[in-house]
């Protein structure tokens, strides 16, 4: 009875609905069959970018969901405008870039909800090599901390009169990424020192404190997603 | 019995740059101890530390001659990351430390990296919790903590291997007055459990009543060791420290104001749709150095931003109608100097292409006043922190716009330091009034004059000089003593 209570526990220790390694794994393959996908199949692999989304991360479907309808809905003007010159056409082929990478940006967003440790556990239980493991965690880990440096830097141009304007790009750009990069370093040096000192680098076989397997819905959406990838190489050949 | 836990004996270490960091080092720690290290900026104290948490050889790169013995065993004899089983560290930044973005996992960290069985490690994590009482906390994201929670966090990360050493460094540089204190009692804890700990720090005040041995560093060396009792403020004084008891503190500045006065009035602060402060209204005068005070997290920043014109804002101030406006009049400093500086060398960073003599003048003058006038062809962003926050704060100054807001212009700094910023900042005022936003209650007394307390109820405003006590009391959260 005690084993089963503990066992329970351990179940409880997993936070979010989807292996991590799942996500990756569709992002992985959304990436690549975007590429050839035309735009029924867009739309499908923008489905289940954004109820991953939505499973994951439990937030307001409002904002992502008003998100994709605008910039859908902007896309046909769009076309029409490029039509008339080169630097129309050169400006909408750039946002359909962007629109056509949203399924993939959605499950980034997804991915950075989990905890670094979530994401080195799945990894270690497939076997992935430590420092794939670290390098990737600490990527997503240090995502939003660069969103934020990047909202600080630019409050701090802004109050030196240095506004950052698309008319003056190389400045601009010069701008934000030279104390990004000092940051970053800054950053890094931090975080390495921390693990570090915590014992990263001991070796023996590392415990997993989540335990993220792979459950039901894993299996079912890596097999959904094998055959809305073979269909599409199908169409294909 | 005496017992030596860690003994470090270094004669020479250097990094790679062939100048000595640290020179004649003979110290001795015993099992329990409590340890602070202290001296000004540069002295050696982060180095001895890195010495002894094993950070150097293992990431700083250095050509050390000596040795330092844990447990009677070198420690370069230990494997890769197995000092993580005897000492726990806690480092300056809260934030930027954790490698985990939840609570229960950065626990969890040390545990998962050296194997523990996991039962054993489900049951230490518990205990760190309830130690350190992080249970409200144990799912929330570290970036909705506040500094001190994050540090208790840390700390809780140490706990999970029952580690014998616990090293800070400077752990209080960003932690108010109120969190500092619950470090203390922490800390109190800590040594009560039969820790060893070991802190280098600038800030004293909350160190004095639990350590035993206060190491005095100075020129890359200990220069001396003083037992509780020795600590007085002749020695303090002598030596160039940072104060011992933050109660004696006097308010130094009178209020004087020499000009008109700008008025801000109605102002809300609001973080998203939360409004955390209602009704802001005061008046700052030329002469006048008005400190904002307030617990974390009460939106002191938040309000330095909206003042600024960074953020917007209802309510009305009188050096602007709007944000653009408010931006061109008020030059704000910000928290973390590195993402106020754009240009290629120190000098271009404040000259800005300005080149009349007067303003030459000012700029050299503020340089060599603030001891960067060596390094004025320096790129500014490989300056010392402390070097980068006195070039963002002169540079602020040279400004002279309508109104100067600096937040934390002195934290993680050393005596000296902080007592040169307090008199360029009291200089600054002669030509604009000046907000200051601080946890640092030795600059507060030096140069501040009034005090705005923000409090979510109620905020008021008192003069500094005659004030001590009911600021003191504020910032503790007790109702006013007297």
């Amino acid at each position: 009875m005690d084993e089963l209570v503990k066992n329970e526990e351990l179940k409880a220790k997993r936070i979010h609905f989807f292996n991590p390694l799942t996500i990756l794994f569709m992002m992985i393959g959304i990436s690549i069959m975007l590429i050839f996908a035309n735009q029924v199949q867009y739309y499908i692999f923008l489905i289940i970018g954004f109820v991953t989304y939505i499973i994951t991360t439990k937030e307001n479907i409002i904002k992502p969901l008003s998100l994709i309808i605008v910039v859908n809905c902007l896309l046909y003007p769009l076309h029409a405008l490029a039509l008339n010159s080169i630097w129309a056409g050169s400006i909408f082929l750039m946002f359909l870039i962007f629109v056509k990478l949203i399924p993939v940006f959605l499950l980034v967003k997804a991915l950075m909800d989990y905890s670094p440790s979530e994401l080195t556990s799945s990894f270690r239980r497939v076997g992935i090599h430590e420092n794939i493991s670290i390098t990737v965690a600490i990527f997503f880990r240090y995502l939003p901390e660069f969103k934020h440096q990047i909202q600080e830097v630019k409050q701090g141009a802004k109050i030196r009169g240095l506004s950052m304007s698309p008319f003056h790009i190389k400045r601009s750009f010069e701008q934000l990424v030279v104390p990004l990069i000092y940051k970053g370093l800054q950053i890094s040096d931090t975080v390495t020192c921390s693990i570090i000192t915590k014992g990263v680098e001991y070796p023996t076989q590392k415990t997993n404190y989540r335990d993220i397997c792979f459950l039901a819905q894993d299996y079912i959406c890596i097999s959904i997603m094998l055959i809305i990838m073979g269909g599409i190489v199908w169409t294909k050949l | 019995m005496d017992q030596t836990l860690i003994d470090v004996n270094i004669k020479r270490f250097q990094y790679n740059d062939n100048e000595d960091c640290l020179r004649d080092i003979s110290l001795q720690i015993k099992k329990g101890e409590f340890i602070v290290i202290t001296g000004l900026s540069g002295c050696g104290k982060s180095t001895l530390i890195r010495i002894i948490n094993g950070l150097i050889p293992e990431f700083y790169d250095g050509i050390v001659i000596g040795d330092v013995k844990f447990k009677g065993r070198s420690i370069s004899q230990y494997k890769k990351g197995e000092l993580a089983k005897y000492m726990g560290n806690v480092f300056q930044d809260p934030k930027d430390q954790f490698f985990s973005t939840q609570v229960e996992d950065e626990i969890a960290l040390v545990g998962e990296n050296l194997g523990m069985n996991r039962s054993t490690l489900f049951e230490r994590v518990e205990k760190a919790i309830e130690v350190l009482d992080l249970k409200d906390l144990r799912d929330k994201s570290v970036f909705e903590l506040s500094g001190g929670e994050k540090q208790r966090v840390a700390i809780a990360s140490s706990l999970v291997y029952d580690t014998d050493v616990i090293i800070f460094d400077e752990p209080s540089a960003s932690l108010d007055y109120v969190s500092t204190l619950s470090l203390k009692s922490i800390l109190k804890q800590l040594k009560e459990m039969g820790k060893t700990i070991i802190i280098a720090e600038h800030r004293l005040f909350y160190l004095t009543d639990l350590c035993d041995r206060l190491i005095y560093m100075k020129d890359k060396t200990i220069e001396g060791i003083y037992n509780k009792d020795m600590l007085t403020d002749e020695l303090r004084k002598k030596l160039d420290l940072r104060c011992f008891k933050e109660e004696e503190l006097k308010g130094q500045c009178i209020y004087n104001k020499t000009g008109s006065e700008l008025e801000s009035k109605g102002i809300d602060i609001k973080v998203k749709d939360r409004i955390l402060s209602k009704d802001i209204n005061f008046t700052v005068a030329k002469g006048e150095i008005m400190a904002i005070l307030g617990k974390n997290g009460v939106g002191k920043t938040t309000l330095s931003k909206q003042l600024a014109g960074l953020l917007n804002m209802n309510g009305f101030t009188s050096w602007g109608k709007n944000k653009r406006e408010r931006i061109k009049n008020v030059y704000y400093v910000m928290q973390d100097a590195d993402s106020q500086i754009f240009y290629d060398t120190v000098e271009n960073e404040i000259l800005v292409g300005n080149l009349h003599k007067p303003y030459l003048e000012k700029v050299k003058y503020l340089l060599k006043k603030v001891d960067l006038w060596d390094k004025r062809l320096n790129h500014p962003q490989e300056l010392s922190s402390g070097e980068k926050q006195r070039l963002t704060v002169i540079t602020a100054i040279v400004q002279a716009r309508k109104l100067l807001i600096l937040d934390e212009p002195t934290a993680g700094l050393d005596y000296r330091r902080m007592n040169q910023m307090a008199e360029i900042i009291r200089e600054a005022a002669e030509v604009m009034p000046i907000i200051l936003v601080t946890h640092d209650m030795e600059l507060l007394f030096k140069c501040a004059s009034t005090a705005f307390l923000l409090d979510c109820n109620s905020n008021r405003k008192i003069h500094v000089k005659g004030g001590e006590k009911e600021i003191l009391s504020f910032l503790r959260g007790k109702k006013q003593e007297y």
